[in-house]
Formats: C-alpha cells, sequence, structure tokens
C-alpha cells in the first residue's frame, strides 16, 4: 500500500514495488538513524551523569576535585609538548574510538549483556552506568568510549552526530546535567589536560569504578532480611561505601608516609587507618558489641 | 557438625533467605579498581582488598542496622534513613544528594526518551 505516490505514475506496478521497497528501508533506516541518535544522546546523557565536578566535596573551603594521590604526584611537567593542553584525553578517545577500547580497568562488566534494548534497564547509578557502556554494540559503541563527557566532546560529539532534523530531546539532554557552574568545568578542563598517563588512568579508575548494584542490593536483602530495597537506597549505600573506602585508603596511605613505607597497602596500614577513623568518629558504632564474629 | 550446615544449603535456593554464610570476594573486582582509584598500588595486594571488604561489609552492615533503629518507628526503611546518618558527615551528604538527583534526571530523561520512541512508532 503505497502512502506517497509513485513516480511512475503507478502504471507500472512492478516498478512501484520496487520504489515502495526502497522507500520502506530508506524509512527503515532514517528510523534506525534517529533511535541511534536519540539511544547516544541518552547514553551521553548517562556518561554526563558521571561527570559531575567535585561539587560533592563541600561547598566551603578547599574543593577537593581529584583524590590525594593525584595532588601529590610530581607537578605537571611543563616540558610536556604543549598538544596535551589543547586536547583533553577524553576527546582523543571520542575522537578515536573506531580503533579498539584502550585497555582500563574496568573489567567485571564486560560479561553484563547489554542489547540495544538496554536503554529501558535500570538506572544503575553513576559510575555502574559507565562500566555497562563497554559493549561491542555499535550503536552504543559510540558513547561507550566517552569515559567522562567533558564540555569539549560533548559540543564536538553533538555536532557530529546531529543530523537535520532537530530533536527537542537534543536540547533538553543537553541542559540537563549541566548542573555544575561553568568556571568549576572549566577548571577541571584545564587541570584534566595536564594530566600524566599514570594520572589520568588512576582518575578514570577513580570515576568508573563503583559497587555493583546488584552485589550491594544482595548485601542489603540479606541485612535487612525484607525483600523491598529500593533503587535509590542501593544507590545511596553504594555511594557512601564507595566514599568510605576512599577514605581507608587515603588514610592508610597518610599512614605509610608517616611510617616513610613505599609500595601496596599492607593490611597493616589498613588496619591503623581503620582505628584512627573509628577514633574520628567515622565509623558507626554498636550499641550491642558484636560475638561470635 | 556438617549434616544440618549441609542439609540447609541443599535447600536455600535463593541467596535472598536470611542464610548467614557469605562468599569471600563478592566485591573483590571492584575493589580492586577502587583501591587504585583512591591511591593504591595497580595491583592492590589480595590481603589487603580482602581486609578492606570485610570492613566495608561491616560497615554496611552496622550502617544499615542504625538505620533499621532509626526507622523502626516509622516501619519502613526509607532512603532518608541513610541521610540522616551520614547528615553529619559533610562530603558524604553532598555526595548522595547529588546522586539522588542525577538519578531523577536521569528517569526524566528515560520518560522523554520513551515518548519519542512512542512518536517515532505512531509516525510511522
Amino acid at each position: 500500500m503505497l502512502r506517497r505516490r509513485c513516480p511512475t505514475g503507478g502504471e507500472r506496478i512492478d516498478l512501484c514495488r520496487q520504489w515502495e521497497k526502497k522507500m520502506r528501508a530508506g524509512r527503515k533506516r532514517k528510523r534506525k538513524r534517529k533511535r541511534e541518535n536519540i539511544a547516544f544522546l541518552f547514553f551521553w546523557s548517562f556518561s554526563r551523569f558521571t561527570a559531575y565536578t567535585g561539587k560533592w566535596r563541600g561547598k566551603k573551603g578547599n574543593v577537593f576535585i581529584t583524590p590525594l594521590c593525584c595532588r601529590n604526584s610530581s607537578s605537571p611537567n611543563l616540558e610536556d609538548p604543549p598538544m596535551k593542553k589543547s586536547k583533553d584525553p577524553f576527546e582523543i578517545a571520542f575522537e578515536e574510538r573506531d580503533e579498539s577500547p584502550p585497555e582500563s580497568p574496568t573489567g567485571p562488566d564486560e560479561n553484563e549483556a547489554q542489547t540495544p534494548g538496554a536503554l529501558t534497564q535500570d538506572v544503575s547509578g553513576d559510575d555502574d552506568i559507565s562500566n555497562n557502556l563497554r559493549p561491542t554494540d555499535p550503536s552504543t559503541s559510540a558513547a561507550s568510549s566517552i569515559p567522562v563527557g567533558t564540555a569539549g566532546p560533548t559540543g564536538k560529539s553533538k555536532e557530529e552526530d546531529e543530523e537535520e532534523e532537530e530533536e527537542n530531546m537534543d536540547v533538553e539532554l543537553g541542559k540537563l546535567p549541566s548542573s555544575g557552574d561553568p568556571d568549576k568545568t572549566a577548571i577541571m578542563q584545564t587541570i584534566l589536560s595536564q594530566f600524566t598517563e599514570g594520572q589520568m588512568s588512576r582518575y578514570e579508575s577513580f570515576r568508573r569504578s563503583g559497587f555493583q548494584k546488584s552485589n550491594m542490593k544482595r548485601l542489603l536483602t540479606s541485612i535487612t532480611g525484607s525483600a523491598k530495597i529500593s533503587m535509590p537506597m542501593t544507590i545511596v549505600v553504594s555511594g557512601i561505601a564507595k566514599m568510605f573506602v576512599g577514605e581507608l585508603v587515603e588514610t592508610a596511605r597518610i599512614v605509610m608516609a608517616e611510617r616513610k613505607e613505599s609500595g601496596p597497602i599492607r593490611p597493616c596500614h589498613m588496619r591503623e587507618a581503620y582505628r584512627r577513623l573509628k577514633l574520628e568518629g567515622k565509623i558507626p558504632k554498636r550499641s550491642v558489641p558484636r560475638l561470635f564474629r | 557438625m556438617n549434616n544440618p550446615t549441609s542439609r540447609w544449603r541443599a535447600g536455600a535456593s535463593q541467596p535472598s533467605e536470611s542464610s548467614f554464610k557469605r562468599k569471600r570476594g563478592v566485591f573483590q573486582k571492584d575493589l580492586q579498581h577502587m583501591m587504585y582509584g583512591f591511591g593504591d598500588d595497580p595491583n592492590p595486594l589480595p590481603e589487603t582488598v580482602a581486609l578492606v571488604e570485610d570492613i566495608v561489609v561491616e560497615y554496611v552492615t552496622d550502617l544499615v542496622h542504625k538505620a533499621q533503629d532509626t526507622a523502626s518507628k516509622r516501619g519502613k526503611l526509607l532512603t532518608e534513613d541513610f541521610l540522616f546518618l551520614i547528615r553529619k558527615d559533610v562530603p558524604k551528604l553532598n555526595r548522595c544528594t547529588e546522586l539522588l538527583s542525577m538519578n531523577e534526571e536521569l528517569k526524566q530523561a528515560r520518560k522523554a526518551f520513551e515518548v519519542d520512541e512512542e512518536k517515532l512508532a505512531s509516525i510511522d
């Protein structure tokens, strides 16, 4: 059934059918492109979700945007060729997305099934989402190579993927994640552009790592005994636990510096760090002491 | 001594039942990346990872128990109970509120996405 006028006027039926087939295929492709566009923008917004600019470290005083380790290590080498200043490593990663993805430490979520229907999956928190964006799906590979979206690559991506249609979706998604002030984003960009390889990989680990939602949910269910654990609760507890691990590791590093030791963190440092956190009161105390551990 | 546990293990089909056995290394892989991100070696020692996992599980357990104490008056365990517990810890509180607001934003984006999908389907 032709919805549009056949250019041959309908007299040559076989031509009409061929033309109809082509139109259908073209419309299909157009639909697919539209869907991919939306999917890409959707996943881009997921990646922007991870691109918080460090507000969470507290609004007053210092804003610890990068973890202690990156600040303590050697300051950016000024003799480095200036090419790094203009290009964000994440921009480079985006532009080179045809190559195989860089070996990034996020391994565990590769076996999670990623289908094009992944758009309807649950919101799984920031880092988990970026962990999930690892698949080899062509529809999402574009988005997956953008580990963290900053203002630069997102602008480029919009231009490169934008087609004639201006969707309302574009504007909404573009405006959504820019919750941080532009100053902070600009500062972040300058810092990120001057990172060394090691710092960048560590920062990437820092941003992308997180507890698996399923494991955390299972743990919470086993603790509470109730079957219903809402997704926001899992997200909150995962976030709290991640920050707790951060405090532990940073305190352990401080302990090591005091003892003038180097290398990987040993359990003795970790126990000392735990003891110090307990003294500070950051560990919830049990009203009833735990027996028979 | 072994018989009751083996019988019980055979019966427990779902992990959601109140089972006290806990597999070691549930969070091992995630923790390795996390510790590297926060300043440890690229390959943290396995005993350190196991210790951190134990500490974290104990921390979460105590946190949840405390939250349940707070929530017992109301009856249901809500997200606000956790936020109340960490109210003194400013970075954690800010981070959690940001996570929750991001979650809401993404929900809105997903809703809008589904509306668009319907529009596309109706066009054809």
